[in-house]
């Protein structure tokens, strides 16, 4: 035999074993050596949510020590591109965090094992634990394409809800006693915030620049939410954005800017979270996971239910929550549901409610000392608040395949309308007619 | 016996180009290919892919959104002749005898070699219109500056000028100043005893031997243009209201926010196109000028 062969029969070799040697590396070991099963829970989160995470993740582990949990926080921005990867790729995670804009997408897909066997076979399960319509984002009827929301109870559920939220109008204190001015209570109509707003915005110096805001934040959506709007005909696939109350929402929150000029227009940079902390703005919309950012303000603030156009009008509230999922792929079923129990459970609850960031889908977890307790400056007292507005009939969703990109777009024309270059009927309608193109496209595998 | 060492140093040599070989065939021509076939699907990564034809390319033709991005990446090109004639003077005046010029080289180099992420979230900085230099700038003569990132009759000159700053001491001032130092000085001395002045002697003979140069730096600054992507991403995510989503931006947000891969696919191809077309143009004209070959 030639030595030039030898050669090359030995650097081939020592390539095959440098490629096993990094492939190993990448290999999922899923039963680990100790004999212990092995789950994957990924979620998406902030460094200090990571931390938290990990201890709950730890606790967990004590509890059921044949259990070892390999736990993945992802940002925000990546996590949905990386979920969808790793399904793809066959590397789905075991238990992973879900939303209610995306649940439609892999549970038609037949990703996501359904949870009611295991909630129906659980006697300490009792529905009236948590806040009403908490799982309705997550449960649905029919399958694959036909996939259609159901209430719980009427069907699937294919995600299990961890927190209950919704938004709200966070006001600043020390700036409605500064003009003597009557906070705002759950009687407020628009014409009220616009009203307080207009005298809240000053231009201290007189330098014909408005120092302070009455009021910041373009969320025409939770304008829309407290009248009941519907913005989208789920089941005709049809966007609703021209409907009187969703116009309605959206001119409203461009009359903000050009017609009672209480809101900053789109050339003055603001970051609103930022703005209220600083006192740049006096009143804001929000959701309850801003309140941990508020807490950092120097001014007292409170909280109120968004207001709704007229004093008749019952108000509503999207609330919302994320989830935990089991992947379909997962090979040890019973196991992912203990863990789901239990990051759903008291410990995940108590853990939730005190890092101060979303409200505990357990209402007695919600009502109780480790959620308030991350309340400091709003006053207690107007906690109840939070609890009330989620107690209200929930408004009408707009969740549907081809989530990112609608909003996207809708965000897009809305920008036009918030700069005054289209009126909001003319905005509404071409987000209308984007919304109906992209649900077309997305839906068009449907048609038989 | 040629053939048997032929074959010896073939079979030393494949081993060291493998990783290179494997690395381009399984990150670069693989997915090429992949997105190739993708183009003629709809496919959105859940469910499996749809065999749909030429659908994609014709929705391409119709979709207002495609040559929305389009023509924005065609207008944030137009800094190109900014950046050729600044590119041009500093290589003039690098050129000449100027004191310390070695360092001045490297300094106006720097743009080019600081990492494009962290450049674009410094000048984010510099555009912010509240506390941003140029606003506070404009503040001091009186002039209340733009929302630069976020208004959208600002948004595309403001990535105009940023692509002026970084393109115009880099590698376009390199190749000039390549060029310059390859006209023989003896045209010069003789154009000077014929009496020719310092404008007329750049203007009948550094620039007719720049003109290989020149065209080399469009067709590279054109193609380098249809790629844009990275600062957009970073600093606009392709707002506001869409004006700053290049065609790069527009085939991410497809493929992987909205998880259209055949669309995406599609969109890519016809940039590859576009691209492909503007580089035969370029070979073609290097041929006739045959002197541009050098830079590359």
């Amino acid at each position: 035999m030639p030595t030039w062969f030898h050669q090359v029969v030995r650097q081939c070799l020592a390539l095959l074993l440098l490629c096993a040697l990094a492939g190993v590396g990448s290999c999922d070991a899923r039963n680990a050596g100790s004999g212990k099963l092995m789950l994957t829970y990924t979620r998406w989160g902030d460094p200090a949510e990571m931390e938290s995470t990990r201890e709950l993740i730890a606790q967990f582990q004590r509890e059921n020590p044949g259990i070892e949990v390999r736990v993945d926080v992802v940002s925000w921005e990546q996590y949905w591109q990386k979920m969808k990867t790793a399904t793809v790729t066959n590397s789905a995670q075991d238990v992973w965090l879900m939303s209610p804009a995306y649940i439609e997408e892999y549970a038609s897909a037949g990703h996501v094992l359904d949870l009611m066997p295991f909630i129906k076979a659980d006697p300490t399960f009792n529905v009236d634990d948590y806040f009403p319509h908490a799982f309705d984002d997550f449960c649905f009827t029919g399958e694959g394409d036909n996939l259609r929301s159901a209430t719980f109870g009427n069907g699937k559920l294919y995600a299990f809800t961890r927190d209950y939220n919704c938004s709200l109008l966070y006001y600043n204190r020390d700036y409605f006693d500064a003009l003597g001015l009557a906070y705002p209570d759950a009687t407020w109509t628009w014409d009220d915030l616009v009203a307080a707003a207009r005298k809240l915005t000053i231009d201290f110096d007189g330098d014909g620049v408005i120092d302070q805001w009455g009021y910041g934040g373009l969320d025409y959506g939770a304008f829309a939410s407290a009248i009941g709007a519907q913005r989208m005909d789920i089941a005709a696939r049809k966007s609703l954005f021209s409907s009187p109350d969703m116009l309605r929402a959206v001119t409203f929150c461009q009359d903000l800017i050009y017609r009672y000029k209480v809101h900053p227009p789109p050339f003055v940079q603001i970051n609103e979270t930022e703005s209220f902390v600083t006192g740049k703005l006096a009143m804001t919309v929000a959701g309850v996971w801003n309140i941990r950012s508020y807490n950092r303000s120097d001014y007292r603030w409170g909280i109120a239910p968004i207001p709704t156009d007229t004093r008749q009008r019952t108000r509503y509230a999207a609330g919302g929550g994320v989830a935990h999922c089991i992947s379909s792929r997962c090979v040890h079923p019973e196991e992912a549901w203990k863990l789901v129990k239990f990051l759903c459970g008291d410990a995940g609850q108590r853990a939730l409610a005190r890092s101060g960031t979303s409200v505990p889908v357990v209402k007695r977890i919600a009502m109780s000392d480790d959620f308030l307790a991350g309340f400091d400056r709003p006053p207690r007292s107007s906690i109840p608040t939070i609890f009330e507005v989620l107690a209200s009939p929930p408004a009408p969703r707009g969740y549907a395949r081809g989530y990112l990109e609608y909003t996207r777009r809708t965000t897009e024309i809305l920008d036009l309308a918030w700069r005054n270059q289209i009126t909001p009927t003319e905005a509404c309608r071409r987000i209308d007619e984007q919304i109906d193109a992209i649900l077309a496209d997305q839906y068009r595998r449907t048609a038989p | 016996m040629p053939r048997r060492n032929a074959l010896k140093e073939w079979s030393a040599a494949a081993p060291f180009l493998a990783p290179n070989f494997l690395g381009f065939l399984l990150f670069t021509l693989m997915p090429v290919g992949v997105s190739m076939v993708l183009s003629f699907y709809q496919y959105d990564n859940i469910t499996p892919a749809k065999f749909v034809g030429t659908a994609n390319y014709h929705r391409l033709i119709v979709d207002p959104k495609f040559w929305a991005s389009l023509a924005n990446t065609l207008i944030m090109m137009l800094g190109l002749p900014l950046t050729m004639f600044g590119a041009l003077l500093l290589a003039l005046a690098l050129n000449s005898k100027v004191y310390g010029r070695i360092a001045l080289r490297t300094i106006y180099y720097l743009p080019s070699i600081s990492p494009l992420i962290a450049v674009a979230v410094v000048w984010m900085w510099i555009y912010n219109a509240d506390q941003g230099i140029f606003n506070s700038a404009l503040a001091r003569i009186g002039i209340r500056g733009p929302n630069w990132l976020g208004d959208i009759s600002w948004a595309k000159p403001a990535f105009i000028f940023m692509g002026i700053w970084s393109g115009i001491g880099g590698f376009t001032m390199l190749l000039y100043l390549a060029a310059l130092q390859d006209i023989p000085r003896s045209y010069y001395e003789a154009a000077h005893l014929d009496g020719a002045g310092a404008w007329q002697r750049f203007w009948y003979i550094t620039w007719p031997l720049l003109g290989p140069v020149n065209f080399f730096i469009i067709v590279m600054g054109i193609i380098g243009g249809f790629q844009a992507f990275d600062w957009q991403y970073v600093m606009t995510g392709g707002g506001p209201a869409g004006s700053t989503t290049t065609i790069g931006l527009y085939i991410y947000n497809n493929a992987f926010s909205y998880s259209k891969m055949g669309y995406a696919s599609a969109v890519a191809w016809v940039l590859f196109i576009i691209i492909f077309a503007l580089t035969l143009l370029q070979w073609r004209m290097r041929q006739r000028f045959g002197g541009a070959a050098q830079y590359e």
